[in-house]
C-alpha cells in the first residue's frame, strides 16, 4: 500500500507539473500562430575510423493517472506507468563508401520497457553488394471493452443464490468484464536480405515469422455460455527465395518461391467453477444470469444454495485442443518490362498450393446440457483441408503519343479451399450434475468403439427426446471458390502540363461456388425406455411403436433395440449453387495544376452488378472524391477533400441504401522558424438502411408499426437504420521561443453521434446499450523540449486521454443497468519525462 | 454441379478493342512520329548517351558543395542514390547528379544557367516520375506505377521524396508515415483517431504495410499475403484458414464487409455498433437464394441473443463447428 500511496504522491506531483510547464507553452504561445517542427539541429555525428556516427538515445519513464474503466484504457491506449527507452537511434556511413564489412547501417528502436507497441529496424548495406533489411515489432493486445460478446444481464434477483446473485438487486450478474477479454502479445519480424542489388542478376532471401500468445477468455455455447479460458499460441513462419534477371534491356524478370508454414496450437478448457452442485463438485453455469428467462435455467439455486442439478453447467474438465498445421508454397514469377517503345509491361503469375490439417483434436465435454441430458461427450477427429491459389496479372501502359496513353490492368484469381472433417462423437447422457451417467453395452455392431470416461457406469442411459445420438461418425466436407476475372481499360489524356484526365471501364466477372456435404453414421442406443432410441435421425414417421417400417430411410432397428442411422444418399450437397456476378464500372478522373500552388484532382467511379453476394452489397454505387492542395503564401497552406459513396441495392425484402460521406479541411501555418500549426477538421456522415427480419419478445410479436417477417414465420420485420456522424478536429502547434526550447501543444478530438435500430424501445434496458455509438474520444497533448546541455535534452510531455460513452436510456426514461453499473468512460493522464542525448 | 458456362465477357471485348488501338495505331506510326526530336518525352525518360555532354559529380561538386544549402553534396553522399557513383559498367548518363538531372556540360558551359539542364521544378508528375522510374521500376513494388492511382492524379515521386532534404532516410521521403500520407488523406486521419482503430499513429503499422502507393493490381492498391490471400492475414493469421466451415463473406467479400479497416467509433472496428444489428443485415430473410439463413425463432433479441459471437465465437471460420461455437 505505501508504494501505492507514492505512486499516487508522484502522480499528482507530475500532473502538477505537466500542468505548469503546459501554462509555460501557453505563455509562449499566446495568440502566435505556430509552425512546425523540425527543433533538432542537423546531428553532425563524429568520425570513427572510416565510419561517420550519430546516434541517439532517449530513456525516461512514463507516470499515469487514470480514472473510471481502467479495462477501456487499457483496450485503447495501454499506455502504462515505468521506466522507458524512448528512442535508439544507430546511424553509421562509410567515409569512403568502402567500409569493410558494411557502408551504411542504422538501427532504430522505441517502446521497450513496457510500452504496448515496440519496433525495432536494421539497416545494413554494403554498395553493390547487399541490402539487408529487418524489422522486429512487438505488439500488446488487450481486450476488454465489455460490449461485446455480453449478455447484458438484467438486475433480476436469483431466489437463494450466494451473495450478488440473490437479494433484491443481482449487481454481480452485470458482466463488468468482457467474456472475450484477450491479453495477447504478437511479435512479428521481417527479414529481406538482397545480394548484389545493383547487378543485373540478383538474388533476394527473405524470412517472416508472426507469433502470436497469451490468455483469452471465450465462451461456448453448450447449455448456457460457460466462461472458458484459452491458451491463444499462433505461430507463422514464410520462407522467401528470390532471384532477379536484368539481362534484357529495360526488362525486368523475377522468380520467387515463398513457403509458409501456419501452427495453431490454442487449447481452450474451464477452469473456474465458481457454484457448488453439492458439497464435492462445483460447476460454471457460464455468464447469461438472467431469472426472468430462467437462465442459465430455472430455479438456478435450490434452498440450500446448491445449483439446481438439472440446470446447464461444466465441471473441471472441458477441454478444446487440436495442432493446426498449414503448409502453403507459393511460386511467382514476375515480368517487367520497357522493352518496346512506348509500351510499359508487367505481368505476374502465382501459384499456391497449400494443405491443411488438425491432428490430435479432442473436445471433452464434462458437466450436463439440459435440453438433452448430455453428460459427458468426447469429439475426435481429423481435419483435412487444402487451398489453392491460382493468380494472373497482366498490366500495360501504351503511350500512344506524349499526350495520351492507355492502360490495360488485367486480374485473374482462382482460389478453392477444400476440407473436411471425419468427426466421431461419443455422448453419455444422465438426468442431473450429480449423478454420473450411465453406458449401454450393445450386442449390435457399431461404427464406433466409445471408451467410457471415469465415472460412467453401465446401466439405463437417461436420454430425453432431443438426445444426441449415442455414437456418431460425421464426414463434414466443405468446397468454397471464387474465381474471378478484372478487366480495367483506361485511356489518360494530358491536354497541358496542367490539366488532364481520364475516363476508363472496369468489368469483373466472379463465379463463387459454395457447396457443403455431409455423411452420417450414428448409432442411437435405448433408454429409459426402448422408444427413446427414435429419436433425431431416426424419430419414428408416424404416431406408434418403434419397428422397422416406421422409420426413416437409413434406419436400421437393430435386435438389441438400438437404432443405426447412415444418411441417404450417403453423401449430399446441401446448399444452393451461386449465381454468376457481373459488375460493371464507369471510371473519369481529372486532374489540375493551375499553377505551382494549387493542384486539384476529381475521381468518380459509377459502378452497377447484376448480382450480389451479400445483401449489404451494393447492386448500384456511385463514388465521388475531390483532393485539393493550395500553397497560399510561403508560410500557409490549405488542403482539403471531399468524398462521397453512395450505393443501394433495390431488391425485394432488402430495400438497402448506404452511403458515406467525408468533408475535410486542414491548414498548415509556418510563418518562422519559430511557429508551426497544424489545423484541420473533418466531418463524416454515414448512413445505412436494410429490411432485417428478427425476433424480440420484448417489442411484440408482431406489435404496434411492426410487422411479421414475410417466409419466415415466427419473425417481426423492419427497417434497420444506422446513422454516425462524426465530428472530428486537431490542431498541432509547435513554438520555438529561443534555440534551446521547444513548446509543442495539440489535440485530437472526435465526437461520434448517431442512432440505430431499437429492437426493445419499450423494455427497460439491459439490452440494446447504444455504447460507443455517441461517444467522445479527445486526446490533447502537449509539452517541452529544453535542450540544457550540448547533446543534452530534457524533455516533459503530457498526454490526456478521455473516453465518454452517452448513456443508454428507454422510453420510460430508465437509464440502462449496464450504463450504471458497467461504464466504459475513462480519464487518463500520461506524463512522459525523459532524457535525450544525441551526437 | 454442372458445369457453368461464362458469359465471353466485356473484358474480352475490351481485350479485343485494345488489340486492335494498338494494332492499328501501331502500325499506322502518325501518332507516334508527331512528337518533334528536339522535344522531351515526358512519358519515357531517354538518356542521352554521348559521353561529352556529361561532366561528372565532382564537377558539379564544385558549386554545389555547399550550395543550396550547407552540406548539400555530403547529404547527396550520404543517400542511397550515391550507389550509382560505384557502377563502372554504364555510361556517364548513369552517374552521379548527371543519372537524375541529365547531362550538366551545357549547364556548366553557362556558367550555372539552370535552364541548360534539368531541374525537377515546375515538371509535370509523369515526367519527373519517367526520369526516376528508368531507374525504379523494374520490380514488383514500382512495376504497376505508370497505372496506378497517385500518378494517374498527378501525384508523382517528388510529392513523396526528396532525394535531398529527406526527413525520412529510409526511401528519402519528405515526411514520416502516416503525417506524408495524411497531407491528402485527411480522411483516413480522422479515421485513424477513433477510439478503435488500427496502430498507425502509434507507429506499429504503416499505411504501406497493406497498400502498395506504388500501384497493383488489387482494388485500393492493396498488397497480398505471399499467397495472394487477403492483406489482413499477414498479421491476423488465424482468420485464413481454410477452414471446414468457412463463414463465407471473410473469403469471398473480404474482412470489410463486416470492418472498417482504419478505425471506427464502433467495437472491433465494426461497421455497425451493435453486433446484432449488423448480423441481422445479411441473416435475416432465409427466402435469399444460396444466401444465409435468418435467426432462429428462439434467438430473442430481447435476451443474451443481441450478443451473437457469444455463441458464435469462431465467427471467422471453424474446423469443428458448422455454426462456429467453437474454433
Amino acid at each position: 500500500m505505501r508504494g501505492v500511496h507514492q505512486l499516487c504522491r508522484i502522480n499528482r506531483k507530475h500532473r502538477t507539473i505537466g500542468i505548469g510547464l503546459l501554462l509555460i507553452g501557453a505563455l509562449f504561445s499566446e495568440g502566435v500562430p505556430l509552425v512546425s517542427a523540425q527543433q533538432d539541429d542537423e546531428q553532425k555525428g563524429i568520425d570513427q575510423g572510416n565510419y561517420n556516427v550519430k546516434q541517439s538515445i532517449e530513456f525516461g519513464g512514463r507516470f499515469t493517472s487514470i480514472s473510471g474503466n481502467t479495462q477501456t484504457y487499457d483496450t485503447f491506449v495501454n499506455l502504462q506507468q515505468g521506466a522507458r527507452l524512448l528512442g535508439f537511434n544507430t546511424e553509421m556511413n562509410s567515409l569512403d563508401h568502402h567500409g569493410t564489412l558494411f557502408d551504411h547501417f542504422s538501427a532504430s528502436n522505441f517502446g521497450y520497457g513496457g510500452d504496448p507497441n515496440v519496433v525495432s529496424r536494421l539497416r545494413v548495406s554494403k554498395n553493390t553488394w547487399y541490402k539487408f533489411d529487418a524489422l522486429f515489432r512487438k505488439d500488446e493486445n488487450t481486450w476488454d471493452y465489455s460490449l461485446l460478446a455480453n449478455p447484458l444481464n438484467p438486475t433480476t434477483p436469483f431466489v437463494n443464490g450466494p451473495p450478488g446473485y440473490g437479494g433484491t438487486v443481482c449487481t454481480a450478474c452485470i458482466i463488468a468484464v468482457s467474456p472475450h477479454n484477450l491479453n495477447t502479445r504478437r511479435k512479428m519480424g521481417n527479414y529481406n536480405l538482397i545480394i548484389r542489388p545493383e547487378s543485373s542478376v540478383r538474388f533476394r532471401m527473405g524470412y517472416s515469422s508472426n507469433i502470436n500468445e497469451g490468455p483469452a477468455f471465450t465462451t461456448i455455447h453448450q447449455g448456457t455460455e460457460q466462461f472458458l479460458l484459452a491458451d491463444v499460441k499462433t505461430t507463422v513462419n514464410t520462407y522467401r527465395l528470390g532471384i532477379d534477371f536484368k539481362i534484357l534491356p529495360r526488362t525486368n524478370i523475377s522468380y520467387d518461391q515463398i513457403w509458409t508454414y501456419y501452427k495453431g496450437d490454442t487449447g481452450i478448457g474451464d477452469y473456474a467453477q465458481p457454484f457448488p452442485v453439492n458439497p464435492t463438485l462445483n460447476v460454471d453455469l457460464g455468464v447469461s444470469f438472467n431469472a426472468g428467462a430462467s437462465q442459465p435455467c430455472a430455479g438456478t439455486f435450490l434452498a440450500s444454495g446448491f445449483v439446481n442439478p438439472t440446470c446447464s453447467a461444466y465441471t473441471n474438465g472441458y477441454l478444446d485442443h487440436g495442432r493446426t498445421r498449414t503448409n502453403t508454397p507459393t511460386e511467382q514469377l514476375t515480368v517487367q518490362s520497357n522493352y518496346w517503345k512506348n509500351w510499359d509491361l508487367t505481368a505476374r503469375v502465382s501459384y499456391s498450393s497449400g494443405d491443411t490439417s488438425v491432428s490430435g483434436y479432442d473436445q471433452t465435454i464434462v458437466g450436463r446440457e439440459s435440453r438433452t441430458n448430455l453428460r459427458n461427450q468426447i469429439n475426435t477427429g481429423p481435419v483435412q483441408g487444402r487451398r489453392v491459389a491460382a493468380v494472373a496479372d497482366f498490366g500495360a501502359t501504351w503511350h500512344i503519343t506524349n499526350k495520351l496513353s492507355f492502360n490495360e490492368t488485367f486480374h485473374y484469381s482462382n482460389w478453392h479451399d477444400p476440407a473436411q472433417f471425419a468427426l466421431s462423437s461419443c455422448s453419455f447422457f444422465s438426468p442431473n450434475l450429480n449423478t454420473a451417467a450411465n453406458f449401454f453395452t450393445p450386442s449390435a455392431p457399431v461404427p464406433l468403439t466409445c471408451v467410457p470416461p471415469t465415472g460412467v457406469v453401465p446401466g439405463i442411459v437417461a436420454h430425453n427426446a432431443s438426445s444426441y445420438p449415442d455414437l456418431s461418425n460425421v464426414l463434414d466436407s466443405n468446397f468454397l471458390k471464387q474465381e474471378q476475372e478484372t478487366n480495367l481499360a483506361e485511356f489518360d489524356y494530358r491536354f497541358s502540363e496542367k490539366y488532364g484526365a481520364r475516363i476508363g471501364f472496369r468489368y469483373r466477372h466472379r463465379y463463387i461456388a459454395d457447396n457443403f456435404y455431409e455423411a452420417l453414421d450414428q448409432v442411437f442406443y435405448p433408454g429409459p425406455t426402448a422408444a427413446l432410441a427414435a429419436r433425431g435421425s431416426c424419430a419414428v414417421v408416424n404416431p406408434g411403436p418403434v419397428s422397422q417400417a416406421n422409420l426413416p430411410a437409413g434406419c436400421t432397428l437393430n435386435a438389441d433395440n438400438s437404432i443405426s442411422f447412415v444418411s441417404v444418399p450417403p453423401f449430399a450437397p446441401a446448399s444452393a449453387a451461386v449465381p454468376p456476378i457481373n459488375e460493371y464500372s464507369g471510371l473519369l478522373g481529372l486532374w489540375a495544376r493551375p499553377n505551382q500552388k494549387w493542384k486539384i484532382s476529381y475521381d468518380m467511379e459509377l459502378f452497377s452488378a447484376d448480382g450480389t453476394f451479400t445483401r449489404i452489397s451494393p447492386k448500384e454505387s456511385q463514388e465521388y472524391r475531390v483532393r485539393s492542395k493550395y500553397v497560399v503564401n510561403n508560410w500557409l497552406s490549405l488542403d482539403g477533400n471531399i468524398l462521397i459513396w453512395e450505393s443501394r441495392n433495390n431488391e425485394f425484402q432488402q430495400d438497402d441504401s448506404q452511403h458515406n460521406r467525408s468533408y475535410g479541411i486542414s491548414a498548415m501555418l509556418q510563418p518562422n522558424d519559430k511557429f508551426g500549426m497544424q489545423i484541420g477538421y473533418d466531418y463524416n456522415d454515414v448512413y445505412s438502411q436494410i429490411l432485417i427480419c428478427y425476433i424480440s419478445v420484448a417489442a411484440g410479436q408482431p406489435g404496434p408499426g411492426i410487422q411479421a417477417c414475410p417466409n419466415v414465420p415466427g419473425l417481426v420485420q423492419q427497417l434497420s437504420t444506422y446513422t454516425n456522424n462524426s465530428n472530428y478536429g486537431f490542431f498541432d502547434l509547435t513554438y520555438r521561443p529561443i534555440h534551446k526550447l521547444t513548446v509543442r501543444l495539440g489535440a485530437n478530438l472526435t465526437g461520434t453521434s448517431g442512432s440505430d435500430l431499437r429492437l426493445d424501445p419499450q423494455e427497460l434496458i439491459p439490452n440494446q446499450v447504444t455504447g460507443p455509438l455517441n461517444s467522445k474520444w479527445l486526446h490533447p497533448f502537449g509539452g517541452l523540449e529544453y535542450k540544457f546541455l550540448k547533446n543534452w535534452t530534457a524533455k516533459a510531455f503530457w498526454d490526456y486521454y478521455g473516453y465518454h460513452e452517452d448513456p443508454t436510456y428507454g422510453i420510460t426514461g430508465a437509464e440502462a443497468v449496464q450504463d450504471i453499473y458497467a461504464p466504459r468512460n475513462f480519464r487518463g493522464n500520461l506524463y512522459t519525462l525523459s532524457v535525450k542525448y544525441a551526437f | 454441379m454442372g458445369v457453368h458456362r461464362k458469359k465471353p465477357g466485356i473484358a474480352f471485348l475490351f481485350g479485343l478493342g485494345f488489340v486492335f488501338v494498338a494494332v492499328v495505331l501501331s502500325f499506322g506510326g502518325k501518332l507516334r512520329g508527331q512528337t518533334p526530336a528536339n522535344q522531351t518525352d515526358q512519358k519515357r525518360y531517354v538518356r542521352q548517351t554521348d559521353p561529352s555532354l556529361y561532366v561528372g559529380s565532382e564537377t558539379c561538386k564544385t558549386c554545389h558543395e555547399d550550395m543550396p544549402v550547407k552540406g548539400f553534396f555530403k547529404s547527396y553522399e550520404d543517400s542511397p542514390h550515391y550507389v550509382t557513383m560505384l557502377d563502372k559498367k554504364k555510361g556517364p548518363e548513369w552517374h552521379g547528379c548527371e543519372a537524375c538531372h541529365g547531362p550538366g556540360k551545357a549547364h556548366v558551359d553557362g556558367g550555372g544557367d539552370k535552364t541548360k539542364i534539368f531541374t525537377f521544378k515546375g515538371v509535370s508528375a509523369q515526367e519527373i516520375s519517367a526520369r526516376c522510374l528508368d531507374c525504379h521500376q523494374y520490380g514488383e513494388e514500382h512495376g504497376n506505377f505508370a497505372r496506378s492511382v497517385h500518378l494517374q492524379n498527378s501525384v508523382g515521386c517528388t510529392d513523396c521524396h526528396d532525394p535531398h532534404h529527406a526527413k525520412e532516410s529510409q526511401f528519402l521521403l519528405k515526411a514520416k508515415q502516416p503525417d506524408l500520407c495524411y497531407g491528402c488523406h485527411l480522411d483516413k486521419k480522422q479515421q485513424f483517431n477513433r477510439p478503435f482503430h488500427h496502430r498507425v499513429n502509434e507507429g506499429l503499422v504503416k499505411c504501406t504495410d497493406c497498400h502498395n502507393q506504388h500501384g497493383g493490381f488489387q482494388s485500393r492498391q492493396l498488397r497480398a499475403t505471399a499467397s495472394q490471400d487477403l492483406v489482413c492475414f499477414t498479421c491476423h493469421t488465424d482468420k485464413a484458414g481454410p477452414y471446414v466451415y468457412e463463414h463465407e463473406v471473410v473469403k469471398v467479400e473480404g474482412c470489410a464487409a463486416c470492418h472498417i479497416p482504419h478505425g471506427s467509433s464502433n467495437p472491433r472496428l465494426l461497421i455497425r455498433a451493435q453486433v446484432n444489428l449488423m448480423c441481422l443485415e445479411c441473416h435475416a430473410f432465409s427466402a435469399d437464394a444460396g444466401g444465409p439463413q435468418a435467426t432462429p425463432t428462439f434467438h430473442n433479441q430481447a435476451q443474451k441473443y443481441q450478443a451473437c459471437t457469444m455463441c458464435h465465437t469462431a465467427i471467422h471460420g471453424s474446423n469443428s463447428n458448422q455454426f462456429f461455437f467453437t474454433p
